[in-house]
């Protein structure tokens, strides 16, 4: 080995140079994480930040999803207070063009419910699919603690496209036995109604045991945290990746000229499953004496939406008629954020996210819609 | 431990010091202590059926093949080669089959079907096996030092998924002192690094959406079950040539050169140049040990091409106690005996360079290409209802062109990846043609830093998207 270490060939060979290279590679790597990481730190979105404030200030699980047991602490106690859960996709937590003093919706509803002695909380994430939603709900059914009065959610017809769990659920499923006992059970109950999503559901539980098992102090984490210390490559893994992901899906949009306005058309057997999912999600609920409450979510009525408009008719027709035939509480928002308090979003009017007013006035018709359901948590009884 | 992971690079780090520090004498000792170690790691029982297995080989071979080359003695050891593998592999399926013909005749008779834990690598360790003693039962010399043999038998790098070597293809290396040059040090680290950009990127990437369609109750359209059997098509090719890759890097790093499992199987321009490109040591394993034997069996009788279409389905049935591998292995037995027959106007290889020939030459690429993707989709499937399912919505173009079960994403990053292997298979001969690879001069130096950029985004992109290291497909089997 010595021999070959000193040969000639070797050192004018790749080999050095890849070393070089690599070298490199990471101390590059290593200036752009800690700049990623300064900006993390600015922002409010940050696990960390958010624990170390004032415990009373947070509404909302500030990770996203990301990191959601982290904020379970801050859920208030609904064994002392009516609970209301509120669940939804990126709208219910993203501010365009962020004022200081700016709130979201769970902010404001939860000022808007504190004087009726009825809390809130919010738990949403980007992209938020069903099976998610539904992983939410299991989990604050966990325990007394957690247990809502009301699972509040803001229904977002393209989320219809999306299954599995984001690694951040899976990690939170994959830490709690309980909560997947309750997920395996849940799964098996509807295995009959609903076959594809509960085989969908229990996948996704044998994913996230592996996960533990690979999450679990052994001698390949021991010496994959040894490598992080050493590499920074290594340690900027995850952030890479989400960064090599992100430019891959710029990329696709330049090629395939794709803008937010594009139309997606649904896919079938994904939409289907999240139909199955909101129905398991509804009668779960209401078995362990949770009310639901389902709203669609606002749009921006200037801007053009990616929806095939004959589909979008259809799921609001669908929902519509789920929520009467089951008594659902239900409302429709879409059209109740004015244009202007809508911001932009890859060069054109963002149709999903607004500006903190929007924010206000969807904690608004949300208080004003669902009144009648808040008055009855106020006074003791049970949701519907 | 996977190839994959940071376990396994410490561990080939450790052993290829321990191994070229020490005399040269205790090497063949030391690799076959750490590839106990290395298989042990999953399961320490099941070393104690590798060691025997081995044992009983190694003394069959030489005490009594050797000096008897009666058939009954080679039909002998090879049953005791298969027991395990019939034991482990194949009691559920059998049983299973046995209680479902039972129940047609009428019976009811629901025994307790037995689940049985499949020690890691056994078809891998059986083949060899019985090869080893057909090989010595029909004259070819067996090893006489045990230590030689057990290194034979367990060398990990081809313990758990092959290359499927033969005695003689080993025994001079075995057998020679090797050493280390700067042209096995570079190939190995070359190999070890395709074969984890492989794996890591690009298998580990399409498993999730292949998986999406062959999910039970999943309803897929036309576009999705073409899309799943494109994708796993691209999914196995660089999971198992990513071991393969690992392996034929890590042997040489060792000193040793395996033969190589895989070439460019797409490019095939019928099914049986096909099986001359993909699990090579496989396909010559079966040519030589299942097809072989049976035709001579058959020879002159009606059934003589029917023997290629049962080596295939033994072939099939190697890889899974299932029906949807059987099946799998029969869609090539068949696509071989067309190639034999009718369609063999439009496989056979011809040296002319028109246009005609260069037509039928792409169709008949076309033509393969189709039928080994489709084939996957008996291989892939959960059972045969779900392959059943697959082939209606392709051959009933179910749905048209809109998916009903995978994003728009994961068709286009499939369709993108099978752009990148034509492009690859395209480009691949370029460097050397535009005399780029040259080792002196200018040229050369651009060439080296070429190669030290390619390696470094492709080590940078194993860590980026190396999540959990993930089983490599062929551990199942």
């Amino acid at each position: 080995v010595i021999d070959v270490l000193r040969s000639r060939a070797f050192w004018r060979g790749p080999i050095p140079r890849f070393v070089a290279l690599f070298v490199v590679a990471n101390l590059l790597v290593a200036r752009w994480h800690g700049e990623l990481v300064r900006q993390r730190e600015a922002n409010l979105l940050h696990a960390e930040t958010a624990s170390s404030g004032p415990k009373a200030e947070v509404h909302f699980d500030r990770s996203t999803g990301e990191n959601a047991s982290a904020y379970w602490s801050y859920i208030p106690n609904a064994t002392q207070v009516p609970l209301v859960a509120l669940v939804g996709m990126s709208q219910t937590y993203a501010i365009n063009d962020p004022k200081p003093g700016d709130q979201t919706i769970s902010d404001w509803l939860d000022a808007g419910l504190k004087p009726k002695g009825v809390r809130a909380f919010g738990l949403a994430a980007p992209n938020l699919n069903n099976e998610e939603a539904l992983l939410i709900l299991l989990a604050l059914l966990n325990e007394k603690k957690t247990q809502p009065q009301l699972y509040l959610y803001g229904l977002c017809f393209d989320k219809f496209r999306n299954v599995d769990l984001r690694p951040g659920y899976e990690s939170l499923l994959a830490k709690n036995p309980e909560l997947q006992k309750a997920w395996r059970d849940t799964a098996n109950r509807f295995a009959g109604r609903f076959p594809q999503a509960s085989e969908k559901m229990l996948r996704s539980l044998e994913a996230a045991t592996a996960r533990k098992k690979v999450e679990a102090a052994t001698l390949e984490t021991r010496l994959r945290d040894a490598a992080e210390k050493v590499s920074p490559m290594v340690a900027a893994r995850t952030d890479l990746n989400a960064y090599v992901q992100g430019e891959i899906f710029l990329l696709r949009n330049f090629l395939f000229r794709i803008k937010p306005t594009s139309k997606r058309p649904i896919i079938e057997s994904r939409y289907r499953m999240n139909r199955e999912l909101l129905e398991m999600i509804t009668d779960t609920a209401r078995n362990r004496k949770v009310g639901v409450a389902y709203y669609v979510i606002p749009l921006n009525p200037l801007a053009l939406n990616p929806y095939v408009p004959a589909e979008y008719e259809a799921f609001k027709s669908w929902i519509h008629d789920f929520a009467t035939a089951r008594g659902i509480p239900f409302a429709n928002l879409e059209n109740e954020v004015p244009s202007e308090h809508w911001g932009e979003f890859m060069g054109g009017p963002d149709f999903k996210h607004f500006r903190g007013e929007g924010h206000r006035i969807t904690a608004a018709a949300i208080l004003r819609e669902f009144g009648a359901v808040f008055d009855r948590l106020a006074k003791g009884s049970v949701a519907p | 431990m996977i190839f994959t992971s940071y376990t396994y690079v410490v561990f080939l780090a450790c052993a290829f010091t321990l191994y070229w520090t020490i005399p040269a004498r205790h090497r063949l000792s030391l690799a076959i202590a750490l590839s106990y170690l290395f298989y042990c790691s999953w399961s320490f029982k099941f070393g104690f059926l590798l060691l025997g297995l081995s044992l009983f080989n190694w003394a069959y071979g030489r005490y009594v093949l050797a000096r008897s080359k009666e058939a009954r003695g080679l039909t002998f050891g090879i049953l005791i080669n298969l027991a395990p593998l019939l034991y482990f592999k194949y009691t559920l399926f059998l049983l299973s089959n046995l209680v479902a013909l039972v129940h047609l005749a009428g019976i009811h008779w629901t025994p307790l079907l037995p689940e049985r834990y499949l020690p890691l690598g056994i078809s891998f360790f059986t083949f060899q096996g019985i090869a080893y003693l057909v090989d010595v039962g029909t004259g070819e010399p067996p090893f006489e030092s045990l230590r030689d043999f057990l290194f034979y038998k367990a060398f990990w790098p081809q313990l758990i998924a092959g290359p499927i070597i033969r005695p003689g293809e080993i025994r001079e290396q075995i057998e020679t002192e090797r050493t280390l040059d700067y042209s096995d040090l570079a190939f190995g680290l070359r190999r070890i690094a395709q074969g984890a950009f492989k794996k890591v990127v690009l298998a580990d990437t399409l498993a999730p959406l292949v998986d999406s369609v062959f999910l039970p109750g999943s309803h897929p359209a036309f576009v999705d079950a073409v899309a799943a059997a494109a994708g796993f098509g691209l999914q196995i090719y660089f999971d198992f040539s990513a071991y393969s890759d690992i392996s034929i890097g890590t042997a040489r790093l060792f000193g040793f050169r395996f033969p190589e499992n895989f070439d460019w199987p797409y490019q095939a321009r019928s099914p049986q140049e096909f099986w001359n490109r993909w699990h090579m040591t496989l396909s010559r394993w079966i040519r030589d040990y299942v097809f072989t034997p049976l035709s001579f069996a058959f020879r002159g009788s009606r059934w003589g091409k029917a023997t290629l279409v049962a080596a295939m389905a033994v072939c099939g049935l190697w890889h899974g106690a299932q029906w949807t591998f059987v099946l799998w292995g029969v869609w090539h037995g068949v696509l071989l005996l067309l190639n034999q027959t009718l369609l063999m106007p439009l496989f056979a290889p011809s040296r002319k360079n028109d246009t005609g020939t260069r037509l039928k030459s792409t169709v008949a690429l076309l033509v393969t290409l189709g039928a080994v993707l489709l084939g996957w989709i008996f291989f892939r499937a959960n059972d045969l209802a779900q392959a059943r399912e697959l082939f209606h919505a392709i051959l009933g173009f179910r749905g048209g062109l809109r998916p009903s079960v995978l994003r728009e994403n994961a068709i286009l990053i499939i369709g993108a990846f099978w752009l990148g292997v034509f492009g690859a298979w395209l480009l691949r001969g370029l460097p050397r043609q535009l005399g780029l690879t040259a080792h002196s001069g200018a040229a050369g130096e651009v060439w080296r830093w070429a190669i030290a950029v390619g390696y470094t985004l492709i080590t940078t992109a194993v860590i980026v998207f190396q999540g959990d290291a993930k089983a490599f497909v062929y551990f199942q089997f």
